[in-house]
């Protein structure tokens, strides 16, 4: 439907975006919609494909029919199937972390029409950080399944605020608002989290290691807490494809189109909050995959969020799982954090779109 | 802490005095010119009585009480006992370079923020500072330095992820926007080696480490004030002579070249001296948060209408810096706070406001 | 003018309120360190002494009569040799509400109870908080400070710097070198003598720790997927070491080629930590309760079986990773009960 589109842009012809969009059966993009599914079924695979190797590769190396057995005939006690059921949470964790991450980004970006919006970049990680500290530091709050809810509560009124502030204006919250307005809130709650820990050295202890995003030795207690939310996030990020594709003309030609522009921003936000709250709460702050993955998805399907959504889910994923793998191997026999590697990843990439964009566009 | 709040948002253009019906539309016009430049130059004079006043205070005042006559004297050469010690080596060394880490800040801030058009746009924000901390950070938790030696590092990574920013954002030309967007993008990747660096090793260390990335006057002497002092003198003139063309190109790129300033060049070189001037600073003092990106919004906002204010920013930068050390080592009883603390919780919220003021009236 | 009359009126407030910040400032800084009540009663014929150290040579021209630490654990040499300082730093990592490492409160009660004044050293050490208290010597035999720090602090009174490498002094050498310093060799001497003694009667009251195996661990509440280990090249490793248990051969080889102080390993390799003991950080009573409860970091020899030394507060930590002769009696007398709990633990 906006394959024929030139440009590549995140940019849907209203004939696209018509409610009927998809069910209209025009037969030139039949086989255009069979290849989106057929790869998002290859999607599907490689997820499980990362998955299994994620269960199978660790510090201790278990062969392949041990490791097997260690899910079909569990031994408890015994140390080579512990250690592979023990990559079970982080990889749940991190499949859910990733699929949170990328349909969050996808959403944001399509939300404020924004290419590089992103939780860290917006400020939504410092937002959670500078809770997790309050917890800390003012209740005395150290365990994990805490640490959780002053995340979520935290990146909830970062994001709120970033996107409250950066609306101010001409032109309301554009790309370079948004993203200075991110950096700011970062750079102002960064202050205040130094100053609270500065003095208090014990609750700095702890903070320092939950400020680098990981995905390891969470407990299966943590991914409970914060499953619903995810989920309902996830669902609301799913049905908002054709909302992004409305929104992606602009608010006249959307409501032009029969979109309640308000109504639909205040949901797909709701998701968005939900999402990266839930996944910052229950992971740390992981940088740049919600930036990443989602622009990989458009080199894959084009502008058609309803599509985008779906891929940027699966392919965060991926790539929260690949960087948990990639840290246990290269930093054997300890490891390296998911959030180190991410934004190793994916801080390149940033560079490139911003690097590739012209300025009007920005 | 007391500057900040005594920032009330001023008209942005300055009323005329006169009934415009008395005088043809020149003349108003040149009224209002007229006052703006005698209220720059009154803020101008105020800021620096209030730089002069600051540092005869600090000099003056702490633990040790040292009467003004008695720093006079000392400063004159007299040997007084004990006094002489903490005025002269101690106070004036730490004055001094708070001074010049205030002006370098200042001035490096406002240049930025004119150049990107953007007020947000400091180096603290797009990743400068991030640099050195990232350097300074690395060296002192991951091959256990000394922080008070962490200068040469923070300098260095200052420069380093400068020049990566600069060469990233080049397209055949510069942009502000995307200037600022690439320097986002990489201080995101400093700041994950920063935290990363401060999971490495003791809670100790990591609290040092923590003091250094906050700012810190306390390792100022009379052995490391030349390698700020030199540069920012170098620097100064350079600067200076490098304002007129930024008169321009507040313009837009268009017009400046209309009336003859070639951007690229004149951007490039202002930027090579604004990076300079951040770098040196955070060598000397560690990345004082937010003294950079205060100091141009408040000499604006003291001096509306008076053009890019270098000047008036680098007062500012320097009362700031002063202000926030003395407050720092002072009003907090037993404890003593570093410096950036103190720049840091005040100018958070500052920075939130200004935020909302900037978007608000359209700078965005 | 008329636009400026806002500004004018802003700097005269800002002007008052300095002022009035100044004179609240005068007010509140008088109070500290006017304490000069102590005197080093050393030996005087010994005098003037001089000291080498790796910043240069200081020499001390009479006995000090008042002395100044700067650094975490150099008040107690002094304190250990009947010396109270005139000032010291406030202890943030470790010690109480008011300051103060354990140990060095005990000595300074057994020694009438005379307090230094405190200082903070948050933002490094305050040149003229020391000034103000006019020591005759500044201590600081532990501690990594650099050269410009060295020559401030030798301007308020000669400065004694650490004797080869930055926080490389064992508890003996800064006896010694603080006893010559304050003209109590002799003190300082029996005092070794004195400490050795008691850690010796110690370990022999308990047979049963005498060449176990051990390993050094802080487990994380936040990520139970790691094991942080420290090397035999770590002071708390090597304190342990002195009472008599040997580092565990899985520790030595994954220490070698790891020229750092720790390292890390995965919870997955957690059996491979053979040690008969395991001196564990831990965040408290609970988490050692999850950590043995954990699969993999239960499946370490000595947490199944309970050999394990619990530290879970920051002033075990420094007890031994900052050793002084106030600390390391002190630990002993704490670590060796635990350790003695734990061996009767190990299968």
């Amino acid at each position: 439907m906006t394959s024929t589109l030139p440009t590549g842009q995140p940019v849907a012809t209203p004939r696209g975006t018509r409610p009927a969009g998809p069910r209209d059966g025009r037969a030139t993009h039949a086989p255009r919609r069979g290849v989106l599914v057929l790869g998002l079924v290859a999607c599907l695979s490689v997820v499980v494909l990362v998955a299994l190797v994620s269960v199978a590769v660790g510090a201790r190396q278990v062969p392949l029919a041990e490791a097997w057995a260690a899910l079909t005939a569990y031994v408890p006690g015994d140390i080579a199937h512990e250690a592979v059921r023990s990559r079970i949470p982080r990889t749940l964790l991190g499949l859910l972390v990733g699929a949170a991450l990328g349909l969050a980004g996808a959403l944001m970006q399509g939300l404020t029409r924004n290419p590089i919006a992103d939780p860290g970049i917006l400020g939504v990680n410092a937002g959670a950080s500078m809770f997790v500290v309050l917890g800390i530091v003012v209740l005395g709050v150290t365990s994990p399944a805490a640490h959780v809810w002053f995340a979520f509560a935290g990146a909830a009124i970062a994001a709120v605020a970033v996107y409250w502030v950066a609306s101010f204006g001409r032109g309301g919250p554009t790309p370079v608002k948004l993203a200075l307005a991110g950096a700011c809130i970062t750079a102002a709650l960064t202050s205040v989290i130094t100053a609270l820990l500065i003095m208090n050295t014990r609750a700095w202890d702890t903070f320092r290691f939950w400020q680098v995003g990981s995905v390891a030795g969470r407990s299966l207690d943590i991914i409970g807490t914060v499953l619903p939310y995810l989920v309902v996030g996830m669902v609301v990020a799913l049905v908002s494809g054709r909302v992004l594709n409305a929104l992606s003309l602009g608010d006249d030609l959307a409501r032009g189109l029969g979109q309640h522009v308000g109504l639909a921003r205040g949901l797909a936000a709701v998701g968005v909050v939900l999402l990266c709250g839930g996944a910052t709460a229950a992971a740390g702050p992981v940088a740049f995959v919600g930036l990443t993955v989602p622009h990989v998805a458009r080199a894959i399907t084009g502008p058609d969020y309803r599509w985008i959504l779906p891929y940027s889910g699966l392919l965060g994923a991926v790539l929260v799982v690949v960087a948990d793998v990639l840290g246990r191997i290269v930093a054997h026999p300890g490891q390296l954090q998911v959030g180190i590697v991410t934004a190793f990843i994916g801080a390149p990439v940033f560079i490139a779109l911003v690097r590739r964009r012209k300025l009007a566009e920005l | 802490m007391v500057i900040p709040e005594s920032v009330s948002p001023e008209p942005e253009t300055a009323p005329p005095t006169v009934p415009a019906g008395t005088l043809s539309p020149v003349e108003t016009v040149r009224a209002a010119r007229r006052e703006r430049t005698t209220r720059s130059r009154l803020v101008t004079a105020v800021l620096a009585a209030l730089v002069v006043g600051l540092v005869v205070l600090t000099l003056c005042v702490g633990a040790f009480m040292v009467s003004f006559v008695d720093v006079l004297r000392v400063i004159g050469g007299a040997d007084i006992d004990g006094a002489t010690f903490v005025v002269w080596d101690l106070r004036l060394p730490r004055t001094l370079t708070a001074l010049c880490v205030g002006v370098a800040f200042g001035v490096s801030g406002a240049i930025f923020q004119t150049l990107v058009r953007n007020p947000l746009a400091s180096p603290d924000i797009i990743g400068i500072t991030a640099g050195a901390s990232a350097a300074a950070v690395v060296a002192i938790m991951l091959f256990g330095l000394n922080p008070a030696l962490a200068a040469p590092f923070a300098f260095g990574g200052a420069l380093a992820s400068a020049t990566i920013i600069y060469l990233l954002a080049w397209r055949g030309s510069v942009s502000g926007y995307r200037l600022v967007l690439v320097g986002i993008g990489v201080a995101a990747v400093l700041n994950a080696v920063v935290s990363y660096a401060l999971t490495r090793g003791d809670v100790i260390d990591a609290n040092e480490a923590l003091v250094w990335i906050t700012g810190s006057l306390n390792s100022s002497s009379w052995g490391r004030l030349p390698g700020l002092f030199w540069p920012l003198v170098a620097l100064v003139p350079v600067v200076a002579f490098l304002s007129r063309p930024l008169r321009g190109l507040q313009l837009g790129d268009d017009l400046a070249a209309g009336i003859g300033v070639r951007p690229e060049r004149s951007k490039l070189a202002l930027i090579v001296a604004a990076v300079a001037l951040a770098a040196i600073a955070t060598a000397a003092a560690g990345p004082v948060a937010f003294v950079a990106f205060l100091s141009g919004p408040i000499a604006r906002r003291l001096a509306p209408g008076s053009g890019l204010a270098l000047v008036q920013s680098g007062l500012v930068g320097a009362c700031v810096v002063l202000a926030a050390d003395f407050a720092g080592a002072q009003l907090f009883g037993e404890v003593r706070l570093p410096v950036g603390i103190i720049t840091g919780v005040i100018g958070a919220p500052f920075l939130l406001w200004l935020l909302a003021q900037s978007n608000r009236i359209g700078k965005g | 003018m008329t636009t400026s009359k806002t500004t004018t009126r802003a700097v005269a407030t800002i002007a008052g309120s300095l002022l009035a910040l100044g004179a609240l400032a005068a007010c509140s800084t008088d109070t500290t360190g006017s304490s000069d009540a102590t005197s080093a009663a050393g030996d005087t014929s010994a005098f003037p002494v001089t000291i080498e150290h790796a910043l240069g040579e200081t020499v001390i021209e009479e006995a000090p009569t008042s002395v100044a630490t700067v650094s975490w654990a150099n008040q107690d040499a002094a304190i250990a040799l009947g010396v109270v300082p005139v000032t010291m730093p406030f202890s943030t990592y470790g010690g109480d509400e008011n300051g103060y490492l354990p140990w060095t409160l005990e000595a300074l009660e057994t020694l009438g109870d005379e307090r230094p004044a405190l200082y903070s050293d948050v933002d490094g050490v305050p040149y003229d908080e020391l000034e103000l208290a006019g020591p005759d010597i500044i201590l600081g035999t532990y501690s990594g400070m650099t050269e410009d720090e060295y020559s401030q602090l030798s301007k308020i009174a000669p400065t004694i710097a650490y004797p080869e490498a930055a926080w490389g002094t064992d508890w003996i050498q800064q006896l010694d070198v603080t006893g010559r310093a304050l003209g109590l060799e002799d003190e300082a001497a029996a005092l070794k003598t004195e400490i050795e003694d008691g850690i010796a009667t110690a370990v022999e009251s308990a047979p049963e720790i005498e060449g176990k195996t051990f390993a050094y661990l802080s487990f994380s509440s936040t990520d139970p997927s790691v094991v942080t280990y420290y090397t035999p090249a770590d002071s708390r490793v090597e304190f342990v070491e002195s009472l008599g248990l040997e580092s565990a051969p899985s520790i030595v080889e994954l220490a070698e080629g790891n020229d750092y102080f720790y390292g890390e390993i995965s919870a997955e390799l957690a059996d491979t930590i053979d040690a008969d003991i395991v001196f564990a950080y831990v965040d408290n009573a609970e988490h050692l309760a999850a950590v043995q409860a954990d699969p993999l970091l239960g499946a370490i020899p000595a947490i199944a079986s309970g050999a394990v030394v619990m530290l879970d507060d920051p002033t075990f930590i420094l007890s031994t990773s900052a050793p002084s002769p106030l600390s390391i009696p002190w630990a002993v007398d704490q670590y060796v009960p635990l350790i003695q709990e734990a061996a009767n633990n190990v299968e």
